[in-house]
């Protein structure tokens, strides 16, 4: 590693690290109550989420793609893991283990399929998705009857509300999906593969790849971190309902792509992501703290994604100026 | 004649890396002026200072004896100076007509594109270029050569003082070379100016007035064409001489057949059969769109079969992708390095392992330190001009690029090794390491298979010349009879 190379790495998540970092001291300065124990902890766990779901979004917007159904899956997923929880009486424990696997692997399936049908017939991600928007909504509403979930077992209930040393659960096991996305990411075959893919899908077919193979995988990735998201959504409202997770797709996207992940694909971090999921839910956080009403946040939030978006268009520029 | 441009003690430099140093050259007006020099002697570098892309470092232009410092290429363009670069920029969805009037799209009083005229006015042009196309072709239909025509019909179809070809005959067939030789005397007579740069010393002098050459970003020598011969050029271009354009050792000899092809149709290739022998190196010529490279792809499985069978060591092997292909110890070298070959954004090292990452992984993780060692020793085996393995494949140059594709496919230890067009767009030093190369791997006992539009090639390093003409083989020559009248002639057979 030279000076220069180590600099163009650091360029990467720098950039975006830097921002976060300015946001927090700026709310800060402009609040008391923002750098809390007690609210630190309200963001972490209001990020957990967003970040689950962002992290398998990574995946697919790596390889150029999109999965517009996120939001809906979440909310299938969790209609079936909550009707696994109530509805056959099983042992709180069978009860849950079940549920779990059942948000996650329904999760998987609606991801493996929308990426096995754009493979299939070669259709865009964004038409396939969008078709499994409302195909996965519409059999969570009949799946629940339209109605809401409740009366999940007790120790279900009080594992999401626990905290170790202020963390909330669920931030801790969205950071392990960060970190397991990490690596996966940057040290595996798999990896290597979805960043070639992105880049030149005919070199990679070429090279004696399954492309098709891969894609499919990483859609499934997404969904089955969109599954898991549905358990963690649980935990914290203690309910599911068919209704639940609308637009969560545009939260991810935004996630990933504040975090520097290009929507063509090929050049990005999971890194990225998680600061960029953490820049949306401490936007969010500090704009309601400092008493801004929903809708100047709203305008906000869109603006930060805009800017995020051109900025990274500077770094990128200088970063291949150190290539030169 | 009057010099229509001319620089100055021109240099430039990139982070402090001196790519030119005191260019001195005067182009003189309707005058064919040559630019040969290997890859990397900075011969894009200079044409982009000429149309405006760059900005020289130092030194200075001057156009018709005016300071001339444009900035944009636009400015380059209001001067008449027209490139025609390498890689096209053209419009794949969009018709012939459209392509060439792009920017002078004319229009009904109403505002509306007039489409009559257009095709017209198109159709004029393309007959001047005696290219029979349709002006309202779609792009993406036309095979590479005419791609290359109508980029070429584009920058001659508005005022022209400089036409600038950039490797213009790398895959032209000898008959479109021709066209295009008639076309540029003809441009001369009407006082353009042309920059000529190729790799084909031939047929420099064909059409070339005055030479220049580059080494190492210094102009070495700048004279008549006349005044020197090709000997001289190389000996100017590589600073040594080359004995022989094309290796040839009598020793590698081909043994017993390792693949054999039967009947073997796609829906542009018909019923090729044929055998490759170890030790071999096969060279298939044929015009460009005769479905050379569409038999290669066939047989690598990138594009499926409609009948025929493939053996490989007398048995038959069904591939269906290219998968299985490198499973069944075939490399292919694509004629489109950068859209089939490389990952432009990886580096070297990430590049040369694309095939066979799996050998330098545990249950799915990277051996990072594994990796590297492969592909420096592939690196330095081929020597690769890199300041690391670490290095983005994106800025090298096309001979090392190409070189990098062979590591990643040497690396495969395949023993059926396809090269489609391997040296296209290749300097001569790097072309003879790449022939050098080839008898090394034949002489191992690899079978190859070498398809070219430069005949010349095929001749000097093939045992054997397959001819392949409209889709179907029109003849085998053994080295013994090849002559480049012959096999021209198969090449057009099946077209008469």
């Amino acid at each position: 590693m030279n000076t220069k190379s180590i600099t163009r790495s650091l360029l990467k998540e720098a950039g975006i690290g830097l921002a976060l970092v300015l946001l927090v001291v700026l709310f800060a300065l402009s609040h008391d109550k923002f750098l809390t124990v007690s609210n630190i902890s309200n963001i972490l766990q209001q990020i957990s989420i967003n970040t689950i779901i962002a992290a398998g979004m990574t995946f697919v917007i790596l390889l150029g793609g999109i999965d517009l159904s996120v939001g809906s899956v979440l909310a299938l997923s969790a209609v079936v893991g909550a009707k696994i929880m109530t509805e056959f009486g099983l042992p709180s424990d069978m009860a849950i283990l079940f549920a779990v696997l059942g948000s996650v692997i329904c999760g998987t399936l609606c991801g493996a399929i929308s990426g096995a049908i754009c493979e299939k017939w070669r259709i865009h991600s964004f038409i396939v998705t969008l078709g499994m928007l409302n195909i996965a909504r519409g059999t969570a509403l009949e799946v629940a009857d339209a109605r809401t979930i409740f009366g999940f077992p007790m120790s279900f209930n009080a594992f999401g509300a626990q905290t170790i040393f202020h963390i909330p659960v669920i931030f801790i096991v969205a950071v392990v999906i960060v970190i397991i996305g990490i690596v996966v990411l940057k040290k595996t075959v798999y990896g290597r593969m979805i960043y070639a893919i992105g880049n030149n899908e005919e070199s990679v077919r070429l090279s004696g790849h399954n492309p098709k193979f891969y894609k499919i995988i990483a859609f499934a990735i997404c969904g089955g971190a969109t599954g898991l998201a549905a358990v963690m959504y649980m935990l914290r409202l203690n309910i599911a309902n068919p209704i639940l997770g609308v637009g969560f797709e545009l939260n991810a996207i935004a996630a990933v792509v504040i975090g520097g992940t290009s929507l063509f694909g090929g050049k990005g971090s999971m890194l990225g992501t998680f600061l960029g999921a953490c820049i949306m839910g401490v936007l969010g956080n500090g704009l309601l703290l400092i008493g801004l009403g929903d809708f100047t946040r709203q305008i906000i939030t869109g603006v930060v994604i805009i800017l995020a978006v051109i900025l990274d268009t500077y770094r990128s520029r200088l970063e291949a100026k150190l290539t030169e | 004649m009057p010099i229509l441009l001319r620089t100055e003690n021109l240099c430039k430099s990139f982070s402090g890396v001196v790519v030119l140093k005191d260019i001195n050259i005067s182009f003189e007006q309707g005058k064919c002026h040559v630019l040969v020099g290997e890859n990397g002697a900075g011969k894009s570098t200079l044409i982009k200072m000429l149309c405006g892309a760059y900005t020289p470092t130092s030194g200075s232009m001057y156009f018709e004896d005016l300071p001339y410092q444009p900035k944009t290429s636009r400015e380059s363009i209001e001067k008449g100076i027209r490139v025609v670069y390498q890689e096209f920029n053209l419009l794949p969805q969009m018709s012939v007509a459209e392509n060439i009037f792009f920017d002078d799209l004319p229009r009904k009083k109403c505002g509306f594109v007039d489409f009559k005229k257009l095709y017209s006015q198109t159709q004029k042009i393309l007959e001047k270029l005696g290219l029979d196309i349709s002006a309202e072709t779609i792009v993406s239909q036309l095979g590479i050569a005419h791609m290359q025509l109508v980029e070429i019909a584009k920058s001659i179809s508005r005022k022209a003082t400089m036409l600038i070809l950039d490797e213009p005959t790398a895959t032209l067939t000898p008959k479109e070379i021709e066209r295009l030789f008639q076309i540029i005397i003809q441009l001369k007579d009407q006082g353009v100016t042309i920059i000529y740069i190729s790799h084909r010393l031939n047929e420099l002098k064909e059409i070339g007035d005055n030479i220049s050459i580059l080494r190492n970003g210094a102009v070495i020598k700048n004279c008549p064409i006349s005044e020197v011969d090709n000997n001289e050029i190389v000996h100017c271009m590589v600073g040594r001489e080359m004995e022989n354009e094309y290796p040839f050792f009598d020793d590698v000899k081909p043994s017993d057949v390792m693949m054999e092809v039967k009947h073997l149709s796609t829906p542009i290739v018909k019923d090729v059969s044929f055998k490759l022998r170890r030790g071999e190196i096969l060279g298939i010529a044929g015009l460009v769109g005769s479905g050379r490279t569409e038999l290669l792809r066939a047989i690598f499985g990138a594009d499926r079969l409609s009948s025929g069978e493939i053996a490989i060591n007398n048995q038959n092997v069904h591939i269906k992708n290219p998968k299985q292909a490198v499973k069944a110890g075939i490399s292919f070298i694509t004629e489109n390095r950068k859209d089939q070959g490389l990952i432009l954004d990886f580096e070297i090292s990430k590049n040369i392992t694309l095939s066979t990452l799996n050998q330098h992984q545990k249950y799915g993780f990277i051996n990072k330190k594994d990796e590297l060692s492969s592909s420096e020793s592939y690196r330095k085996e081929l020597s690769i001009k890199s300041s690391s393995s670490e290095q983005f494949v994106r800025f090298l140059s096309g001979g090392n690029q190409q070189k990098v594709i062979l590591g990643k496919w040497l690396a495969t230890k395949a023993d059926i090794i396809l090269l489609d067009e391997p040296t296209r767009g290749i300097d001569v030093g790097a072309k003879y390491e790449i022939y050098l190369l080839l008898w090394e791997l034949a002489r191992q006992g690899k079978a190859i298979i070498v398809v070219s539009s430069d005949v010349n090639e095929v001749i000097g390093i093939s045992h054997r010349i397959m001819v392949m003409s409209n889709g179907s083989v029109s003849g085998q020559v053994a080295r013994a009879d090849f002559d480049p009248q012959n096999i021209l002639s198969l090449a057009y057979k099946n077209y008469l």
